[in-house]
């Protein structure tokens, strides 16, 4: 057999990029590790990315286009049927197994082990490619990219090099397989030579005591195997080797001759599946509470955009895994409308709500369900995120200074196409600083056009410039001390929640007045 | 392979739980003395003898099965008795062997399994060795089987082959086995082989081979090679243990029915030796208590017996003990009454044990004896010799007899000894009768000894058409003979005769030379008439 180089069979299909690349170009930033921590979503991708290390990176990037994403929406509702799933998980499973046998033969010192190593792997990715195209063929497949990947991989087990290597398989097995040895253990002293069908001593014994058996014959327990060889079974290996030259002729061809092993675009789609299927698995427990997920419409960055009953994904499966409720809020932005500035109660959700926001625009740009019952959004370039820092205090000033240097870091990147997430941005200077710099920046982000959210004590900055929308985390009518953690569209509270909380504990002026006077 | 000596179709039980009553009726019937001469000091053998006894067979059937192999026993006591022995000392010695190593490899489980076959092997080849000669003289179902197993599966070709191989298991030319390569060219499929037998040939083949040997301080070496021992060994360990398990569990099997053989063989020779008759008792179908007390009570017991005699008795006395005649088929009652120390007691022991040896398929004491299968025996004894007659005692006495009842049940046997002599003469009387009427109408066998008057004349009266009357004989001079003749219950025990012995003078009577009472003052009345 002439040895083959790497070629990739027909089109190469992936289940993440529609035309084969791994693109997302050179304008579109990955979420960095900050702003991923800042939007809570670094705990879920690393939970996901703990077995399949390879997925961090797609998860933290977003795709260039909306033909991706919707390529991507396509696979990912498709994987939810479980027959598609299921063997697409089975497939990716043994590929993984496969790639982590090879990296340990690697290491193995003896001769013929790594040989032997590399059969089994053989086999098991030849049964692996071939059962998944099997079931999948059985299968009608809705998403065109489900469709060419199984168009791809038809291709690949029907071409020379897949079948070469299923042949040279078979032969490898079937010369081993007719390997049969003796060894004869003495003190220190070992022998090894080929079978010549001595009698097998326990069935004689066995049968010379029949007479006086009363029972069944007892199981047999054998002593567990050790894993891997030792110098001595390396050693007995080798003698048998000598004496079977034709069987380990073929087991060595096999693998000079069919390396690398792995049809790329099958390693590929075995990377990708899980992709989508940890999301997926990861997500039982919110399918199961009946909270909201959708696949996302997506339309221009600078057109309308809205969320009905959106909610932070971290803090819904923190709520659900202590048994508490998740409350979900609705947003929308119709131009000029593109900042949200959320006020309101502290503690109330703002943050959270915010989160929520972040969250939506990452994961819509990655083609995978959203939180939400609804949602229309359009991609970004970046997702820049600014989140009060309490390290380095010096003096108020030094803070301030921090604060500035980094709020103009990120105005700088800040494209039209950008998403904006400022958190109690100046939130610890004077009330003075905190307006006057809050309403520079929003009439900067204004200008630049991008979609942000500020969340903020200065109820002024609502209403700075035609852009912004004031949402305002809100509490109960009937008790204001209260927090209902919806945030809704209205104008800022002003001073309610203080003045209730004043009122409740008796320290309102009045209050105190009524109880100095006799 | 089965021992099916005393049972035809399974091996005898000796963890059967015996009924609670057992332990009285063994006290009182004295079988300790029995079991004694049996076990001659061999507490299994006593221990067996002791169980099988007090559980008697329920089948006619396996009754005449135990009796021919018991017969056996009898025509070649030292062979049996001798096996007994050799069994014992083999499966003593085996458990001794190589006890030193506890680990569970497989090597050392074979080690262990081979020692023990060496000296089960040895065993073995005794019990063909054995009971070759006395092979013909066997008559009986169950022993011709055993011995004739022993000849044909225990013959010397077999024995040989099996020294052969213990021989080849231990390995005096290396462990051999064959394997084939599984995933990651592991060795997998180990199978123990039996290497060729030496010779210029496979000296040659060993040429084929390629070997290698171990460097000095190679202590992984070492290690790696023991596995493959292990794995190589690990088939044959199991199949080792379990041969050297199932034989073991055979010879203990045949240890404890040829310990009952032995002590049947021992007792036998002891009575024998006496002069003492000893018979196989002729045993008919049970009254069968099943079918319901009606039929229990028009079922016919059988008991006839020539020459009946207390074996206990018999074995504590230098010389022979007086033998009985009874005639007493068709009776669910045997009542014993008459002179007071006449041999009545001895009489109803003697028939009671002879019912256990009966049941259990041995020999009697009897020169002919004839006898149906029972169910259980059950005793009721009163001290006969306590003159302190106290009412505690009564109430004890009751108890008992409540327990028994709540166990009795149609065709069993019931065993009473001067019952409720603990109070008067009319109250017992009462007392007893009741008991015994009732157990009459339940089917069940009573034989009574009494000297309450008016309980052993009523039931002369009322019983006669079930019952046997029986009288202890006393001789004109007063001395007793120890015969026991049929006859009807007297009114008096002859008490005046033991009075006479031990006063040395004649008793006062009311037509004698006393006063009678009432009569202080007057003078003593001459006798009417002559």
């Amino acid at each position: 057999m002439p040895a083959t180089t790497a070629e990739p069979s027909g089109a190469v299909a992936s289940l993440l990029w529609p035309d084969g690349g791994t693109g997302a170009g050179p304008e579109v930033q990955p979420l960095t590790e900050a702003a991923a921590r800042d939007l809570q979503l670094a705990p879920l991708f690393d939970a996901l990315s703990r077995d399949a290390p390879w997925l961090a990176e797609w998860y933290a990037t977003p795709c260039a286009d909306v033909e991706t994403v919707v390529y991507r929406q396509q696979i990912a509702t498709e994987l939810e049927r479980e027959e598609v799933a299921m063997p697409l998980a089975t497939f990716a499973r043994r590929i993984q197994r496969v790639r982590q046998r090879a990296d340990a033969a690697q290491r193995v010192p003896h001769p013929y082990v790594a040989e032997s190593w590399f059969l089994t792997n053989a086999q098991r990715y030849l049964h692996a490619t071939t059962a998944l195209l099997e079931e999948l063929d059985a299968l009608h497949l809705e998403a065109p990219g489900m469709g060419s990947c199984r168009s791809a991989l038809r291709a690949i087990v029907a071409g020379d090099r897949f079948r070469s290597l299923a042949s040279a398989t078979s032969a490898a097995q079937e010369a081993m397989d007719g390997v049969a040895y003796t060894v004869r253990v003495q003190t220190g002293r070992i022998s090894v030579d080929r079978d010549h069908g001595e009698p097998d001593l326990s069935a004689e014994v066995a049968a010379t005591f029949a007479r006086f058996r009363t029972g069944p014959p007892r199981e047999v327990e054998r002593p567990p195997v050790e894993p891997g060889v030792d110098h001595v079974a390396a050693r007995i290996l080798e003698l048998v080797a000598d004496q079977h030259p034709d069987a380990f002729a073929a087991l060595v061809d096999l693998h000079r001759h069919h390396r690398p092993l792995l049809d790329p675009t099958v390693a590929g789609l075995a990377r990708e599946v899980p992709f989508y299927l940890a999301y997926h698995e990861r997500l039982q427990r919110i399918r199961a509470a009946g909270l909201p997920l959708c696949q996302p419409e997506l339309v221009a960055a600078d057109a309308a955009c809205s969320a009905e009953d959106s909610y932070d994904l971290a803090v819904a499966l923190k709520q659900l895994a202590d048994g508490k409720p998740v409350v979900a809020n609705d947003w929308h932005l119709d131009p000029p409308e593109r900042l949200l500035v959320v006020t309101g109660a502290n503690q109330g959700g703002k943050t959270t709500f915010a989160r929520a926001f972040g969250q939506l625009h990452h994961l819509a740009s990655l083609g995978l369900p959203v939180p939400a019952r609804r949602a229309r959004v359009g991609l970004h370039d970046r997702l820049l995120t600014h989140f009060e820092r309490q390290e380095r205090i010096t003096t108020l000033r030094g803070k301030l200074e921090d604060e500035l240097v980094r709020v103009h870091a990120l105005l700088e990147q800040a494209t039209p196409d950008s998403v904006v997430f400022l958190n109690e941005t100046f939130s610890s200077t004077t009330l003075q600083d905190a307006r006057e710099l809050g309403t520079a920046v929003l009439e900067r982000l204004e200008r630049v056009g991008v979609r942000a959210v500020f969340v903020t004590f200065v109820d002024e900055l609502a209403s700075v410039g035609r852009a912004t929308v004031s949402m305002v985390a809100t509490v109960a009518p009937d008790d204001p001390t209260v927090r209902t953690f919806r945030v809704l569209r209205r104008p800022p509270d002003g001073l309610a929640h203080a003045v209730a909380l004043a009122d409740r504990y008796g320290l309102t002026y009045e209050a105190i007045q009524d109880r100095s006077t006799p | 392979m089965n021992v099916h000596l005393l049972h035809p179709d399974h091996d005898l039980d000796l963890e059967v739980v015996l009924a609670q009553h057992a332990e009285a009726v063994s006290d009182d019937l004295g079988l300790d003395v029995l079991l004694d001469r049996m076990a001659d000091g061999d507490q299994r053998i006593r221990a067996a003898c002791r169980t099988v006894l007090l559980s008697g067979l329920r089948d006619v059937d396996e009754v005449r099965y135990r009796q021919a192999v018991v017969a056996d026993a009898l025509r070649a006591p030292e062979v049996f008795a001798g096996l007994y022995e050799v069994i014992v000392a083999g499966l003593d010695l085996a458990k001794r062997s190589y006890s030193g190593l506890f680990r569970d490899a497989p090597d050392a489980i074979v080690r262990r399994a081979v020692e023990r076959l060496k000296v089960y092997t040895d065993v073995l080849r005794r019990l063909r060795q054995d009971t070759a000669p006395v092979r013909s003289r066997m008559r009986s179902e169950g022993v011709t089987r055993l011995f004739e197993l022993f000849a044909t599966q225990l013959d010397e070709p077999y024995l040989r082959e099996v020294e052969a191989q213990l021989e080849e298991l231990t390995f005096p030319r290396g462990v051999l086995f064959g394997a084939r390569l599984g995933r990651g060219a592991v060795g997998t499929g180990f199978q123990l082989k039996r290497p060729r037998s030496q010779g210029w040939l496979s000296r040659s083949l060993d040429r084929s081979g390629a070997s290698f040997e171990l460097a000095d301080r190679d202590d992984d070496g070492i290690e790696s090679l023991g596995r493959l021992r292990d794995q190589a060994l690990a088939e044959v360990a199991v199949v080792l243990s379990q041969a050297s398990d199932d034989i073991e569990v055979f010879l203990r099997q045949l240890r404890d029915e040829l310990a009952v053989l032995t002590g049947a063989a021992r007792l036998h020779a002891a009575l024998t030796t006496k002069g003492e008759p000893a018979c196989f008792p002729e045993v008919v179908e049970p009254a069968d208590g099943t079918q319901g007390a009606e039929h229990a009570a028009s079922a016919a017991p059988r008991l006839t017996a020539r020459g009946l005699y207390d074996p206990a008795l018999s074995l504590q006395l230098g010389e022979r003990a007086v033998g009985n005649d009874l005639d007493a088929d068709g009776a669910l009652l045997v009542l014993i009454t008459g002179a007071n120390q006449g041999g009545k007691s001895t009489l109803l022991r003697g028939i009671g044990t002879a019912q256990l040896l009966l049941q259990a398929g041995c020999f009697v004491p009897a020169a002919t004896f004839r006898g149906s299968l029972g169910g259980q025996v059950y005793t009721h004894f009163g001290r006969e010799e306590d003159q302190e007659l106290r009412r505690g005692k009564l109430e004890e006495e009751l108890n008992r007899m409540r327990t028994i009842v709540e166990r009795i049940q149609p065709g069993d046997l019931l065993l009473a000894n001067e019952s409720f002599a603990a109070t008067n003469e009319r109250e017992g009387s009462e007392l007893a009768r009741q008991v015994f009427r009732a157990h009459l109408d339940l089917g069940v066998r009573v034989v009574a000894v009494t000297h309450l008057y008016d309980l052993a004349d009523s039931l002369h009266r009322t019983e006669s058409s079930r019952g046997v009357f029986l009288r202890a004989q006393r001789e004109e001079d007063g001395e007793r003979t120890f015969r026991i003749e049929p006859g009807a219950p007297l009114p008096t025990s002859y008490g005046q005769d033991l009075y006479r012995r031990i006063f040395g003078e004649e008793p006062a009577t009311s037509n004698g030379l006393g006063r009678a009472p009432g009569d202080e003052g007057r003078d003593p009345q001459p006798q009417g008439g002559a």
